[in-house]
């Protein structure tokens, strides 16, 4: 049985020399996305969005103020027959005021709180009809949304029910995965990187049968993503 | 590995599978067109996959160096590496895992190395159950048969195939529309991601700079083969290193628009430890297991190249040859141009010789590959080494012989030409085609017809038209 070090050994050896260890990337000067997309926050970004979202079968709101937010949840919410949802303790989610509508709405809920039953929360989240999340960022170019998951931010909510609903902050669209990596890489330097982070692009969906499109395979069958502006 | 019947005998039987012919062919269509509509609207792909060649052989050129800060920071973030330096070893930890969790159901999103070892078996004969939750990679699971192709496993069966295979185990007739099909899946394999005690998924890049995997999907299964189980296993082959997240999002950029036409797959998940204290859900254990299994037998060759390979399968879907025969007539786990080298390379060209030769040398693979391998140029230098160590038949090595000899001399050209063709003549069919040679010329019929020598010979012809000799 190889050790590290002997697994390593054997590559520089392969490599016909002494074992290197520091390796740096090289400074390139140039960069393929240098005159890709332009600068965040423009409405530019936002139709882009938009539209790739609604290719992939995704539907996109924007809303600003309580009284929009309210009505396009409801919107949702009515035409998926949601009966019953989980969501993030994400203070952006709590600060929308989130609890009460839904409570108006007579919708059974719970809150993905570590303090919580933990095995209840799981089995809740996979029998509930919705999971409602509030993205970090969001990546125009593909539609694409990212989660920094981990304690009150579930990796259930987001994949075990049917529908998915994600807020997003206009502030916190960029227009690719060239910024979102940076953000990673800042992130990890930082604080680190939660054990799971990730990238969410449409519904879940599978061509294996026959090239046929198929949605909702393992994931949500539904995606919302709605843009608050502010 | 595997490899009866003969490579002659699985195309014989990949080319009376007029599903299967039809099929490719869509598949083919379908991801090309999707490809080459991304690298229209990129507008700059060639830099793209200028950078990414660069990245790679810098990452290889430095592999030692980045494995050890991958490793070094996997653990940092509280996972567990195994270096394996061969298949068998990769096994004999993931099943001493298996035994030591008592683990009951495996559930494993799609791992094309866990395909190179022949992991599933060796789990199977311990009696736990497997599941293979990529839908693709779940049909072929059913079907008992190897995957046809690197991105869609069971691409070659029809709708008819699955829905007889999903209603076997449903014990009741499905219908064959795609969502009946996908409920059944989501259905049976739900239960199964919540109960398994194990979870594995591949990894498509390792990044060293933070000791994360990252894992693409379009289903979410890889998602959810993390979720519940308490431990987690990433297989990953000892290449699939990036050294930052500059270099993810040049390889990212490229992977789904080259694979299935995509600008993003559904699910890129970034996994950095197993769960942290606050976490609800997510694995108590993450191990990394790290394998060599034959790669760095390629390091120090002049094959370095093909570990380039970021697997988005492009080069099969403009292979003519993948084209008529499938991913499954290769007979290795993965398949068209790169399965071809592969082959060779991780195992034993001894055993795998036949396949650089069944390839026509277009050069479509490479004009089209991610990652700029030169992959015809490696299929071309593996048949001279075929050549080299005397593995091509014996009566092909004697008709090039006699060919070359012959070419060489005018003369004796010109009467093999003549001679050639009177015998010849008795064995072409209607179309003046020859379908089973004599002699030397049986080997070349039996995988190509021959043409039967033209009447009147291009010396001939030249030199009645009063050309110079």
């Amino acid at each position: 049985m190889a050790t590290k070090e002997q697994f390593l050994d054997r590559i520089a050896n392969r490599l016909g020399r002494e074992r290197r260890t520091g390796a740096r990337v090289p400074e390139w000067k140039n960069n393929p996305w240098d005159n890709l997309r332009d600068g965040p926050g423009n409405e530019g970004q936002v139709e882009l969005f938009r539209k790739s979202l609604e290719a992939l079968g995704g539907r996109f709101y924007q809303a600003s103020g309580a009284e929009e937010i309210k009505e396009v949840l409801k919107e949702i919410l009515e035409k998926e027959q949601v009966k019953s949802l989980v969501y993030n303790k994400d203070q952006r989610l709590l600060d929308l005021g989130l609890a009460h509508y839904l409570d108006e709405m007579g919708i059974e809920t719970r809150v993905w709180d570590p303090a919580g039953n933990h095995e209840e929360l799981k089995t809740f989240a996979e029998q509930a009809d919705a999971g409602i999340v509030f993205a970090d960022l969001g990546l125009a170019e593909t539609a694409t949304v990212l989660f920094y998951n981990g304690g009150p931010k579930g990796r259930s909510v987001s994949l075990l029910p049917p529908v998915f609903i994600t807020f997003l902050r206009k502030r916190d669209m960029v227009p690719r995965l060239t910024q979102a990596v940076a953000h990673l890489e800042e992130r990890a330097q930082k604080e680190g990187l939660p054990a799971y982070t990730n990238f969410v692009t449409g519904p879940s969906r599978s061509g294996d049968i026959e090239m046929d499109l198929s949605i909702g395979v393992h994931g949500p069958a539904s995606a919302y993503v709605i843009l608050l502006d502010p | 590995m595997a490899h009866e019947p003969a490579f002659q005998e699985r195309v014989k039987k990949a080319l009376q599978n007029e599903n299967m012919k039809k099929a490719l062919r869509n598949v083919q269509a379908t991801f090309r067109n999707g490809r080459d509509r991304q690298v229209e609207i990129m507008g700059n792909w060639d830099e793209w996959v200028d950078r990414a060649k660069e990245i790679r052989a810098h990452v290889l050129e430095n592999l030692d160096s980045y494995l050890d800060q991958f490793s070094t920071n996997v653990e940092k973030n509280g996972g567990k590496v195994f270096f394996a330096a061969t298949g068998q070893e990769a096994i004999e930890y993931i099943t001493n895992l298996a035994r030591e969790k008592n683990c009951k159901t495996f559930v494993k999103s799609k791992s094309m190395v866990s395909e190179e070892i022949h992991l599933n078996h060796a789990l199977e004969e311990m009696g736990i159950d497997v599941a293979e939750t990529d839908l693709g990679e779940y049909i072929i699971q059913l079907a008992h048969e190897p995957p046809a192709h690197i991105v869609g496993p069971a691409l070659h069966k029809t709708r008819e195939e699955i829905s007889e295979l999903f209603s076997q185990l449903a014990g009741k007739k499905l219908s064959k529309d795609t969502p009946t099909l996908t409920r059944f899946v989501r259905k049976t394999l739900r239960p199964k991601f919540l109960n398994a005690e194990i979870g594995m998924t591949g990894c498509n890049f390792a990044v060293a700079s933070t000791g994360s995997v990252v894992v693409v999907t379009n289903e979410g299964n890889a998602d959810m083969s993390t979720i519940s189980p308490k431990a987690h296993i990433v297989l990953m082959g000892m290449e699939r290193i990036v050294p930052d997240w500059k270099s993810l999002d040049v390889c990212q950029t490229l992977l789904p628009r080259a694979a299935t036409g995509q600008a993003m797959n559904v699910y890129t998940n970034v996994i950095s430890g197993p769960k942290q204290a606050a976490d609800i859900d997510g694995p108590e254990e993450w191990h990394v297991v790290i394998l060599d299994n034959g790669r760095s037998n390629i390091l120090g060759t002049k094959y370095r190249e093909v570990l380039h390979c970021i697997r988005c399968g492009a080069c099969l879907n403009y292979c003519p040859t993948y084209r008529q025969i499938g991913g499954q007539a290769y007979g290795f786990a993965y398949s068209g141009p790169i399965g071809a080298i592969l082959a060779c390379l991780l195992d034993d060209i001894k055993v795998w010789k036949d396949l650089p030769f069944a390839c026509t040398l277009c050069g479509a693979c490479t004009e089209n590959c991610s990652v700029g391998i030169p992959l015809d140029q490696f299929i071309l230098q593996l048949r001279v080494e075929a050549v080299q160590k005397g593995l091509t038949p014996w009566s092909e090595r004697v008709a090039m012989k006699a060919f070359s000899t012959a070419a060489s001399n005018p003369g004796l050209y010109e009467l093999g030409l003549k001679i050639g063709r009177s015998v010849l003549r008795g064995r072409a069919n209607q179309d003046g085609v020859i379908e089973k040679g004599p002699g030397p010329l049986a080997a070349w019929t039996q995988h190509k017809d021959f043409p039967l020598p033209a009447e009147q010979s291009f010396r001939d012809w030249w030199r009645k038209e009063g050309g110079n000799q």
